[in-house]
Parts: structure tokens; C-alpha cells; sequence
């Protein structure tokens, strides 16, 4: 057993790596971050997870807890927009310190997280990369065991490249620059996640540079036309526009006008560099559960429409109905964590993507326990592949591992055989009254939809 | 004189062919892919105690990606599987890639090998059992004993003794939980119409289990946690055979390696077993006097064909390989209706049930376990209510739910067969695995499962109906048969003592070699018959 520190644990990437962190395999998880808002807490589902409030260029804010740790995550990094000079200052300056901070505290194990641009042949423009480049120079000659793990485009919730690049896709016309046939390898931030534990529990520090990306490739061009399709139902129309002199022009007004720009001229520089990985072990060995782009696009834009922040309050209404529903209580801060938690890490509740009817049941569901129960019963007997079984099986596995809940899947009824007897026959009662009514109202909105679907296929 | 032996795999085979040929003198390198099994978590709790103690219960029971639950749209199973054993069935990187028609397999790679996840059922075959084999019982039965004394089996003396030869080394029965008392004293009453009507017998599980202290290990302490791993090693794994191994100066342990196949002169004699260190992708030679297959049927079988196809480019094709079909039948006893649960005892089968026919050979073996702390969740979602109505019905009638497991023998058929294939990819050929139940499985299963469910019915116990499943196979992981021993020395064989009929210095010691496959769970047979080799070839 040992302890793990990580940088920018309540960060894009640091969430989603933080929720599957196996707590048992290790004696403490020290999460940095600048600040600790609300949000953020929810997602230390274990006393195991202490959040240290830090500012990573000022050592002493976080020096005791390197003494306390044999390895150090650093995925804190500044990676939308802003002056270059902060690039270098938290990206580059920070790691130096957090380096010889961890030097001097005998911390044995150092993953970095650094970017897939840091192999780009030209970067002059483009600070991130030069930042990162930089760093990743000041990890390999530190001393440390160390890993670098460069991941390509990052897409999940909340990613800071996927407003950028849907603002030009969706546009009437999009605008390509340069030939368009530049390749990416994007990756799902939980694939990114997963990685990241595999080169933890594996312990894969022996100085080598991981290359990080999705299982398919694709062209610049198609991709910005995929996410078109999405929102518009059709190709898009194209405009190819010369790469070079948008870089020299943007150059020169980046630096005043930074925040009104939609891209940065570093992003751009993505444009006409192939941000593809060199096949290794960790891409090998999880490139088969990571998600295809397709279904990478069609999540991030459900999500995009729902909302982050929504969605977890959505999750936890679910909770609490689908609690009281099956056992009669409301779920406690455990079994409300543990159900967000299932949402993000359990590949069951992740695909397919619930169809309209499966997420109209849903929505009707989580109103009250009285129509999940309607919805409960309609689907175990006519859509036992819907989603909505799959949250409420996984929330009944949750209730009944629970300190709060579990004995109520142990102990019997109070009361008599005759007793149990009429209560069987209550219960037979409510389940076949439940049915009929659940024929009633589901029934209809079921074959509407499914009809809907039907034409909507054959057109 | 002393020889250097090199053992593939370590499975229960594996282990106990070792400790023999250690006591005798020899010097064993084992090699094995190796999956270290997790420290078990918080060894003195109790199954409900890790609900109430543990900081996270529901990632301990449940698992990081949740892979512990069960979805009514799964595979009909009623145990989720738990995650501190998924190690046991985790590939290593760059497996070999399978073909399978008929036969969902399941292989290990882990230290201890599948029996890792066993249930402890230890039943010696019997003379009927034994016809095809080059050996009586009376023949097996020192390495039955010898077997019994290293892993502690317990059991009684009771009516299965006419099905189970009763052994030395044979420890008192555990304590019974309430519902297997009862269904014993059911039993008792109801024994003379169960022998003469439907030719069955009721009496206790030989299981591996110690029921008081023995060598460094602690009688079984009844804390409900059998399914979730044995905190105390009272429930025997072979990993704690490879512990004593480790300990013998003679023994080398080679982890992290993926044996690929032996290379051989014009003699027939292997010079060296190729094999690949996962731990950096080289290629090692390991060299020895004589190797030792336990790698289990499919991967023992497997580097026995490619080891033909690179040293002559011969393809060959290895017919007769078994497995016991299984059924399981959940069961509601009456009697125990509202009665509270018991979850602080032996969870595992603690009677079986045997099914006399007319050939001796072909006798049904009924394992009861009488369920217990397995997780809730996958029966309530099984029945054909809404959650809350099957919640209620779970939690009355939870002491008088239990599953009763129907095993099947399985004879060798030319049509059910291994074989190499192509695949896609170049650098290994694919395993391919074709299995054709015999063509009147459907008539043995349905007149079987008559014949329990009135059994059943005798003890106090209904069948729900619609909830009988039949396991595909390959799901009971009892494989066999692919290079039968016999006296006849023909090609793709083993003689007596198991040696290959087609390289001089190679032994399969796991269920390879076995011509015949009776219903009985055939882990305490293997650890036997690699004994006996252990004993009669070196």
C-alpha cells in the first residue's frame, strides 16, 4: 500500500481518473487543486481522498504532502486561452518546481501528463506546446522514475477543444484550414483515464514517452463534417482556407485579443500537423474497450445539451426516486456518490445510448416512485433491454451492499406465516395493478415511438 | 537419479505433481503467465461486517466498474462473479485468439490457475468410472489419500459412500447451516421413497475445506465469505500448494511467462520449451530433462498441436474433448419461508445429491447449495416481477432459496474436437474449439430434471418455474479428453503413466488425459492422477 498525490485532481481529466481509483489500493489520494468548490467535492467518494488546496508555484503549499507519497500524477496544466507567458509559468514553471519538490521529498514514481503537440515538427507559435515541450524535458532530467504520457485530442464532458471545434462545425459553411487531411486520433477522457490507471497499475515507469489517442483515426475534414452531421442532419458545405497567412495574421492580434478569439493560433497549428500516436503497450493493451469517434461525437453532444452540472443533479433525482421506490428510504451521500459514480465507470449504463422511448421511461420514471414502479413493471415484461433496468439493477446491487440499506434484502416480515401469506397476496395484487395501468399509459407512448422510429428508418 | 523437470502452468495439476517429484528429489522450474491474487480484504470480518466496516463495501462487492452486477439481459447466471476473483480468468497481453463453435471456454492464467474460483468438491471416481482408464481405483486410491492428507478434505460416511469410495484423510463434516440440516432430516424421512423411487441419495459434500486446523491453515471459521474468497485459506486453492513449492529449495518459479511451444530433435525428445517473458516481450529458451503439461486441456493441448506445426508442419486435429454439461435449478423449501437468513456459515454445497442408473457410469451428480451470501441482486432481477415485488418475495423467502447443480457425465466423440486454425494473424494460429452435444442430450436433460424436481419435491422444496437454466458448454470448466491415456500406444495418446506416445519426454498431467468424463467434479482426480504420475514416471 502506498500513497498517490495528483495535480489538478479536480480537473477534466483528474475527475474521471479520481472516480476509478481503486481506494483499497491505496493508504491516502492527496487531490490538489487551487480551490475546492462544491462541484468538485462530489467526486472524493472515499475518506481516502484528501483534497489539499495548493497553488503549484508556491512549493510550500503543497511540499509536506510530497514526503508523504511514493508517486505524483501531474495533470495540472493551463490549456485554453491565455497569455503565453502563463503557459510557461504554469505549465513549464510549475512542473520544475513540483519536480525538485518531489525530488527532495523521495517521491519514486512521477507520471506526467504532457500533450501530443509536443511532437509537432513546428511549434514556434503555438506557447502550449513549447511550454509542454519544456517541461517534459525538465521530467527526464530530473531523476525521478518517470513517465510521459501525451495524449492527442481529449473529448468527453467539459472538454475545453470540443466548444472550440463545434463552433466552427457548426457554422453553414465551415471553414478548413489548410488541405483538411491532417489526421487526429481523438480519445473519450474516461479511455484517457483508464490509460492513465493501466501505466499506475502496472507500474510502467521506465523513462519511456506514451503516445495516448482513440481507437480510429480520421481526416480534420471528415471529423469537422461528422460533427456538422450531428447538429445539422446533413454534409456540411466547406471552405478551405490557406493555413499559413490566417497563422501570421492571428499571430499578430493574439496576443492583445486572446479571450475574443475562437481558436488560439497553437490550436490552429493542429490543423496542419497529424496528431496521430505510435502504437504502444497501453494503447494495445486498452484500445478495445476505448470508444469509436462516432460514439465519442453522439455523447459529447447528449451531454452538450444536458449539461454537466444538470446532469449530475438529474442522476441524483433518479437516485432518490428510484430509492424510495425500491426500498422505501431516502439514499444517503454514499449511495447517491456510488450511483454517479456507476454513470461514469460502468461501460453497462454507458452504451448504447438510451433510444427516445428508453429515455422518455427514464425521465417519466424519475418523477416518482409511483410511476417508476409503472415504468419497472412495463419494462421487465416488454423492454427488459431498455436502459432504465439497467439503472435501477445497478442501484439494487448498491442498496444492498450499503451500510445504510443492506438489511433490507436480509430480514423477513415481521409476522406470522398467515401474515406473510396476505402480504404475498398484496403484493400480487399491486404488481398486476401496476402492469395493467403501466399497459395504459406506457403502452401508447412505447408503440408511438416505436412507429415514429419505424417511418423515420424507412425514410 | 535426479532430473530437471519443467512444468507448464500452475493449476491444481501442476502444484501437486510438483510437491511429489520435490519430495522425491527432482528439480522443478514452473513456469506460468501467474496473476497474483489480491490480499484478502479485512480477513476477520464477517460477510455482513464488510457491509457495515468497509470505507467503500459497494466497490468491494460490486467492484470499480461495477462488473459484480448482473443484468437481466447477461448470460442467466445467479452468481455475479465477485471482482476480487476477476484476476483469475484475465488474459495476459497478446493472447492466442479462439475459434470456438458449441463451447464457451474458460481459461486461467493466474497462480493456482481456475481452481482458484473452485467450490472445494472433492469426489473420488470409482471403479465403473474408472473402466476406460488404464487403472483400477484401487490403483488411484494412495494418491487419493495422498492428495486428501496435503489439501484436508471433509466429508462423511453416509449414503453417497456407494457412489464416492470413502478414503483415508477424510476430515469430520463442517457444521451444517439451518436449511442444509433440515433438507438432512428431511432426507431421512423421506429416504426410503428417494433410494427405491427415483434411485437418489442424499448425503454431505466431500469438500476441501478443513474443519479443524491442519499444517499452518485455520479450520474454517464461518464467516460467510466462501464466494468471496476464503479470507483464512480454510477453503483449499492450489496457490497455497504453490506457496509450499516456493518454499522447496529445488523449485524455481518462472512468472510473467507465456509458455509457446517446445522445440524437438529427430528423435522426438524436446531440447526446449520456446516461451515469451511478458515482462519485456523477449523470447526465453527454458531447457529441462523432461516437460510436464498442466496448463489445463485447452492451453496443455494447444502448445502440444503448435509444437507439431513448428517442428514438422504437422496440423493435427485432437477429437474427444468433454465437459459436463450443467443445470442449475433454483429451489424454494417451504419449510424455511420467513425464516431469517443465516449469513455466518459455510456457503458452499454442503450435500449433494446422486442419481443412480442403470449403467454406473452415466450416475447424475446433484451438488446443493443451499443459498446464502451471494449477492441478492441477480435473483430479484431474474424473476419475472417488477423490483419491488421481487425484492419482497427475495427477502421472506431468502432462507429457503437454494440451487441445486446438475452435473453430467460426457463421453469422447470424434465430432468435438481442437485443432489449429489460421485467424488473422501470423505469428500464432488460432485455437480452434468445436463441440456437438451428443444427439440425445435433449431427452437426458428433460428426464433428469423430472426426476430432481420430484426429488425435490420430496424434500419440502418447489422448483419456480421458468427459472432452470442450462449452462452453455464450457461454463462447467471440467475439460478433458483431447489425448487419452490407454495402453495402446497409438499417435496423439499417452500411455498409462501419461507420457506423450509422440514426444519422448513430455507428460500431460492435467485433464488431457483422461479417456473418460463422469459427472462427478474431476479437480480431486487431477491432483491424483498428477500425483500418480509423479510417483510411477520419475
Amino acid at each position: 500500500m502506498s500513497a498517490i498525490l495528483i495535480t489538478g485532481a479536480t480537473g477534466f481529466v483528474g475527475r474521471r481518473l479520481l472516480a476509478r481509483i481503486d481506494p483499497a489500493s491505496y493508504d491516502k489520494v492527496y487531490c490538489l487543486g487551487r480551490h475546492v468548490s462544491a462541484a468538485s467535492l462530489t467526486v472524493y467518494n472515499n475518506d481516502k481522498f484528501e483534497h489539499v488546496t495548493a497553488d503549484l508555484l508556491d512549493p510550500a503549499s503543497y511540499a509536506d504532502y510530497l514526503s508523504r507519497v511514493n508517486t505524483v500524477v501531474h495533470l495540472a496544466a493551463i490549456t485554453g486561452k491565455c497569455p503565453p507567458d502563463q503557459y510557461f509559468r504554469v505549465n513549464r514553471d510549475a512542473t520544475d518546481l513540483l519536480l525538485q519538490q518531489a525530488k527532495k521529498a523521495g517521491v519514486k514514481r512521477f507520471l506526467h501528463v504532457s500533450t501530443i503537440a509536443v511532437k509537432y515538427p513546428n511549434k514556434d507559435l503555438y506557447y502550449y506546446a513549447l511550454a509542454k515541450e519544456q517541461a517534459e524535458y525538465a521530467v527526464k532530467q530530473s531523476g525521478l522514475s518517470y513517465t510521459i504520457a501525451r495524449p492527442t485530442i481529449v473529448l468527453g464532458p467539459k472538454s475545453p477543444i470540443w466548444d472550440a471545434l463545434t463552433k466552427l462545425a457548426k457554422l453553414p459553411v465551415v471553414p478548413i484550414f489548410g488541405h483538411g487531411q491532417t489526421r487526429i486520433q481523438p480519445i473519450h477522457v474516461d479511455d484517457l483515464a483508464d490509460s492513465l490507471l493501466y501505466i499506475l497499475e502496472h507500474d510502467l515507469f521506465n523513462g519511456d514517452t506514451i503516445e495516448l489517442g482513440g481507437p480510429e483515426q480520421i481526416t480534420f475534414e471528415q471529423f469537422l463534417s461528422d460533427i456538422h452531421r450531428l447538429y445539422h442532419g446533413k454534409d456540411p458545405r466547406t471552405l478551405h482556407i490557406p493555413l499559413r497567412p490566417v497563422i501570421a495574421l492571428l499571430s499578430l492580434v493574439e496576443r492583445p485579443l486572446y479571450k475574443a478569439m475562437p481558436l488560439t493560433v497553437g490550436q490552429l497549428c493542429a490543423f496542419h500537423n497529424d496528431s496521430t500516436i505510435e502504437p504502444n503497450a497501453v494503447f494495445d493493451a486498452n484500445k478495445d474497450r476505448m470508444l469509436g469517434i462516432d460514439q465519442m461525437l453522439q455523447q459529447a453532444k447528449d451531454q452538450e445539451q444536458l449539461g454537466e452540472h444538470a446532469r449530475e443533479n438529474t442522476l441524483d433525482q433518479q437516485c432518490q426516486t428510484f430509492t424510495a421506490y425500491l426500498v422505501g428510504a431516502q439514499p444517503d451521500g454514499y449511495i447517491l456518490s456510488k450511483y454517479r459514480q456507476a454513470h461514469s465507470t460502468s461501460p453497462q449504463l454507458s452504451e448504447p445510448l438510451p433510444c427516445a422511448t428508453d429515455q422518455a421511461f427514464i425521465t417519466i420514471a424519475s418523477k416518482h416512485p409511483w410511476l417508476t414502479r409503472l415504468v419497472d413493471s412495463y419494462t421487465r415484461i416488454l423492454a427488459p433491454h431498455y436502459i432504465i433496468r439497467r439503472k435501477l439493477t445497478v442501484l439494487l446491487a448498491i442498496l444492498e451492499t450499503s451500510p445504510a440499506t443492506f438489511r433490507y434484502f436480509d430480514l423477513p416480515d415481521p409476522g406470522s406465516k398467515a401474515m406473510l401469506l396476505l402480504r404475498v397476496i398484496g403484493n400480487a395484487f399491486f404488481f398486476t395493478l401496476s402492469l395493467a395501468l403501466s399497459l395504459v399509459v406506457l403502452g401508447p407512448i412505447h408503440l408511438l415511438s416505436s412507429l415514429r422510429s419505424s417511418t423515420k428508418r424507412d425514410a | 537419479m535426479a532430473q530437471h523437470l519443467v512444468v507448464v502452468g500452475s493449476g491444481a495439476s501442476a502444484v501437486h505433481f510438483a510437491l511429489s517429484v520435490l519430495e522425491k528429489g527432482h528439480k522443478v522450474t514452473m513456469i506460468d503467465v501467474g496473476h497474483a491474487p489480491p490480499q484478502p480484504v479485512s480477513p476477520g470480518l464477517t460477510f455482513n461486517e464488510l457491509k457495515t466496516k468497509l470505507d467503500d463495501p459497494v466497490g468491494y462487492f460490486l467492484g470499480r466498474r461495477y462488473e459484480g452486477v448482473v443484468h437481466a439481459d447477461g448470460d442467466g447466471e445467479y452468481y455475479g462473479f465477485p471482482p476480487s476473483k476477476t484476476y483469475v480468468f484475465t488474459p495476459p497481453d497478446d493472447d492466442i485468439d479462439l475459434n470456438t463453435t458449441g463451447f464457451e471456454p474458460l481459461r486461467s492464467f493466474a497462480q493456482g490457475g481456475l481452481a482458484q474460483t473452485w467450490t472445494g468438491g472433492s469426489y473420488p471416481l470409482n471403479d465403473a468410472e474408472l473402466a476406460d482408464y488404464p487403472f483400477s481405483y484401487k490403483d488411484l486410491q494412495p494418491y487419493y489419500e495422498q492428495v486428501a492428507r496435503r489439501v484436508g478434505i471433509s466429508g462423511d460416511d453416509d449414503d453417497l459412500s456407494r457412489f464416492f469410495p470413502t478414503h483415508d484423510h477424510l476430515l469430520p463434516g463442517l457444521e451444517l447451516d439451518e436449511h442444509s440440516q433440515l433438507l438432512a432430516d428431511t432426507y431421512r424421512n423421506a429416504k426410503h421413497k428417494l433410494n427405491n423411487g427415483f434411485h437418489a441419495y442424499l448425503g454431505r459434500s466431500r469438500i476441501a475445506t478443513l474443519s479443524r486446523d491442519q499444517d499452518n491453515r485455520k479450520a474454517c471459521s464461518y464467516t460467510g465469505r466462501c464466494l468471496w474468497g476464503c479470507p483464512s485459506q480454510s477453503l483449499y486453492t492450489p496457490s497455497i500448494s504453490l506457496g509450499q513449492c516456493n518454499n522447496h529449495p529445488n523449485f524455481t518459479y518462472m512468472s510473467r511467462v507465456y509458455a509457446s511451444h517446445f522445440v524437438y530433435d529427430d528423435h522426438k525428445q524436446i531440447k526446449h520449451l520456446v516461451a515469451r517473458s511478458l515482462a519485456d516481450g523477449q523470447v526465453i529458451e527454458v531447457k529441462g530433462d523432461s516437460f510436464i503439461l498442466a496448463a489445463g486441456t485447452l492451453c496443455s493441448s494447444y502448445i502440444f498441436m503448435a509444437s507439431l506445426l513448428h517442428g514438422e508442419g504437422r496440423l493435427v486435429r485432437l477429437p474427444g474433448l468433454m465437459d459436463n454439461r450443467q443445470l442449475l435449478v433454483p429451489f424454494l423449501n417451504l419449510a424455511m419461508i420467513g425464516k431469517p437468513f443465516q449469513p455466518d456459515s459455510y456457503q458452499y454445497h454442503q450435500l449433494a445429491m446422486g442419481i443412480e442408473t442403470p449403467d454406473p457410469k452415466h450416475y447424475v451428480h446433484c451438488q446443493i447449495t443451499t443459498l446464502k451470501t451471494a449477492l441478492a441482486q441477480p435473483i430479484i432481477t431474474s424473476m419475472p416481477l417488477n423490483l419491488r415485488t421481487a425484492s419482497f418475495l427475495f427477502r421472506n423467502l431468502r432462507s429457503g432459496l437454494g440451487i441445486l447443480n446438475i452435473n453430467l457425465h460426457d463421453t469422447r466423440r470424434d465430432d468435438n474436437f481442437l485443432t489449429l486454425d489460421g485467424g488473422s494473424r501470423s505469428d500464432q494460429p488460432r485455437l480452434a474449439i468445436n463441440y456437438t452435444p451428443p444427439h440425445d442430450e435433449p431427452q437426458r436433460l428433460k428426464r433428469t430434471l423430472h426426476t430432481v424436481k420430484k426429488c425435490l419435491w420430496q424434500l419440502g422444496c418447489v422448483v419456480p418455474p421458468g427459472m432452470t437454466y442450462t449452462r452453455p458448454m464450457g461454463a462447467s470448466v471440467h475439460y478433458a479428453g483431447t489425448i487419452p491415456m490407454s495402453d495402446n500406444p497409438a499417435p496423439l495418446t499417452a500411455s498409462p503413466t501419461c507420457r506423450s506416445n509422440d514426444l519422448g519426454n513430455l507428460y500431460f498431467v492435467d485433464g488431457t488425459t483422461l479417456p473418460f468424463l463422469p459427472a462427478k467434479n474431476l479437480t480431486f482426480t487431477l491432483m491424483a492422477n498428477a500425483a500418480r504420475v509423479a510417483d510411477q514416471a520419475f
